[in-house]
């Protein structure tokens, strides 16, 4: 048996989303109960149909961990087959691998998956940083996160002739995007320039303001409903198949990366924070897809600071440094009208990123892109769309590649 | 020694202790030499007696070879820079003062690397690649933070 058994053996037969608007404060539970509900409808299925469920990590404006538990009760649903995923956010996407697993197992039939957060009333400056750097080895210094970021954009610019301008274009990229996105944090900001992003004042040098995430929507919560793909096709019009997954962790903290001097995995020269687990995540999952990069007709990554996204298509197959993903990305291929759609909600950057859901939110796009169901921007009917989705500093990352068809 | 003290190994809080206006590291038994060593203007490192590689942060074995056989060696405490950031936002807003300010990681030239505050020299600017050396910032009478300077 490979992972290759588990190409297209299960797909996502309901979906649900909900977004806050600017003002809405409502609990990661309330979001979160709101997406189950639409999912359920949308699959056509009862709530007692549902025999398993996962959630990703706890939400930042929660915090109470076995959150899959928390939201189980909350909507009294049994689940005989439940357990929280995660690498930090990633997790949120990985659990689309885990419910196929589950289902062709005869685990379960039916496995809820639910991201949700909220973050209005929390202080994300503070809380992110107390868990995502290190509380003895970087916290006394008091970086706050961009900084940890930043520490990767200053080496990818020495090492790969990444330059601002790369970096500000990734910002116009989404915001692009973003402006046309009811629910983006960005889009009243109207359309950007990249003399404006180099004007921005500086948060953590590199890094200026537009390329850094927005905290947002304050409220964003996504379901799917995943079953086989043989019951997909008998009671869904329009199921989205899971065809590749993979994922791959290689640190916690930042700075503890440069203790990690070999690995059992091609990471590049070794220790580095300039290659990421991406790579190889991408690979598994484009292996068990039995697709490349040129197949991709839909991209979501990361972009929670610019320099992600351009990690990301490096690694992801679609350029072979950052800096030459920088130029295809300023070439407007990522945009919208290009032949690489990227970020077609605004992405973390623009859309927002609300706590780890905002992994949720490149899923949702992903299945509303490829159901032709968008809020914002459509791309022209894709076939084969795929998730990247990264956790803590650069830590864990998931690759998900999903398709209208087997 | 306060920074092992009954709060520190009792609290379960997974962030580190903000106290009299700075962030305590949790100190953890393992690293509790460093820390100390820190209070002696001495850079601790742990190095493994089996596979001989530098190991840091302090652990309880070594990461490479998973032998407790380590031991507490002493830093000369130069480096150069790996990577490095100016920090124009403070984590806690009553910090706004001490802003600019330079967080980055350094690799000493025993093989290995860590974070750090770097000192923004007056009238050049950071590089990667600089050689730097460590000095000990007493920040409290029970606190010592290890940061560099260009050397
Ligand atoms: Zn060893």
């Amino acid at each position: 048996m490979s992972s290759k058994d588990l190409r297209a053996a299960a797909a996502i037969v309901g979906f649900g989303d909900y977004h806050c608007t600017a003002d809405e404060k409502k609990s990661p539970l309330h979001v979160a109960s709101l997406a189950v509900s639409a999912a359920l409808k949308d699959a056509g299925l009862e709530k007692d149909d549902i025999d398993g469920v996962l959630t990703g990590r706890e939400p930042s404006g929660d915090q109470r961990p076995q959150w899959q538990n928390i939201l189980s009760a909350y909507l009294k649903i049994t689940p005989t087959y439940s357990s929280q995923i995660t690498i930090h956010a990633a997790g949120m996407n990985s659990m689309l691998k885990h419910a196929a697993m589950a289902v062709t197992a005869g685990v379960a039939k039916y496995v809820l998956c639910v991201g949700a957060d909220s973050i209005a009333y929390l202080n994300p400056r503070v809380h992110v940083a107390g868990i995502d750097t290190d509380p003895e080895f970087e916290q006394p210094y008091e970086p706050i996160i961009p900084a940890i970021y930043a520490q990767i954009a200053c080496r990818l610019m020495h090492e790969q002739g990444l330059t601002e301008k790369h970096l500000a274009g990734v910002a116009v990229q989404c915001q692009d995007w973003g402006i046309h996105h009811p629910f983006a944090s960005k889009a009243s900001k109207g359309p950007l320039t990249i003399e404006q992003v180099l004007s921005s004042r500086m948060i953590a040098a590199p890094l200026r303001l537009w390329m850094c995430a927005t905290w947002g929507p304050p409220g964003t919560g996504g379901a799917v409903i995943v079953t086989t793909a043989e019951n997909a096709r008998r009671i869904s019009r329009n199921p989205i198949y899971i065809l590749g997954s993979g994922e791959c962790v290689t640190h916690d903290y930042l700075s503890d990366r440069m203790g990690l001097r070999r690995s059992r995995l091609a990471l590049g020269n070794l220790p580095s924070i300039t290659a990421t687990g991406c790579r190889i995540a991408a690979a598994n999952a484009y292996e068990m897809a039995g697709i490349g990069p040129d197949d991709v007709d839909v991209v979501q990554t990361p972009s929670n600071f610019a320099h992600s996204e351009l990690l990301s298509l490096n690694e992801l197959g679609f350029a072979s440094s950052t800096a030459e993903a920088g130029e295809l990305v300023l070439s407007g291929e990522t945009g919208p009208g290009g032949r690489l759609p990227t970020n077609t909600n605004g992405g973390w950057l623009s859309f927002g990123q609300c706590g780890p859901a905002c992994v949720m939110d490149s899923v949702m796009e992903t299945v509303r892109q490829l159901r032709q169901e968008t809020r914002g921007k459509r791309v022209e009917r894709p076939e084969i769309g795929l998730v990247h989705a990264l956790g803590g500093m650069q830590a864990c990352h998931s690759v998900t590649i999903l398709s209208t068809s087997t | 020694m306060k920074l092992l003290g009954k709060e520190n190994t009792t609290r379960p809080d997974p962030v580190a202790r903000k106290a009299d206006g700075f962030t305590y590291p949790r100190v953890s038994p393992e690293a509790l030499p460093y820390w100390e060593g820190c209070l002696q203007n001495e850079l601790r490192y742990q190095r493994c007696g089996d596979c001989s590689e530098p190991v840091f942060h302090p652990r309880a074995v070594c990461p490479y070879c998973l032998s407790d056989n380590l031991s507490w060696e002493c830093s000369e405490g130069v480096g150069e820079i790996y990577s490095f950031s100016v920090q124009y936002v403070a984590l806690y807003p009553e910090r706004e003062g001490n802003l600019p300010r330079a967080v980055g990681i350094v690799a000493l030239k025993e093989g290995y690397h860590m974070f750090t505050e770097l000192e923004i020299p007056v009238g050049s600017e950071l590089r990667v690649g600089q050689k730097v050396r460590v000095y000990f910032d007493r920040v409290a009478d029970d606190l010592a933070l290890p940061k560099f300077r260009i050397d």
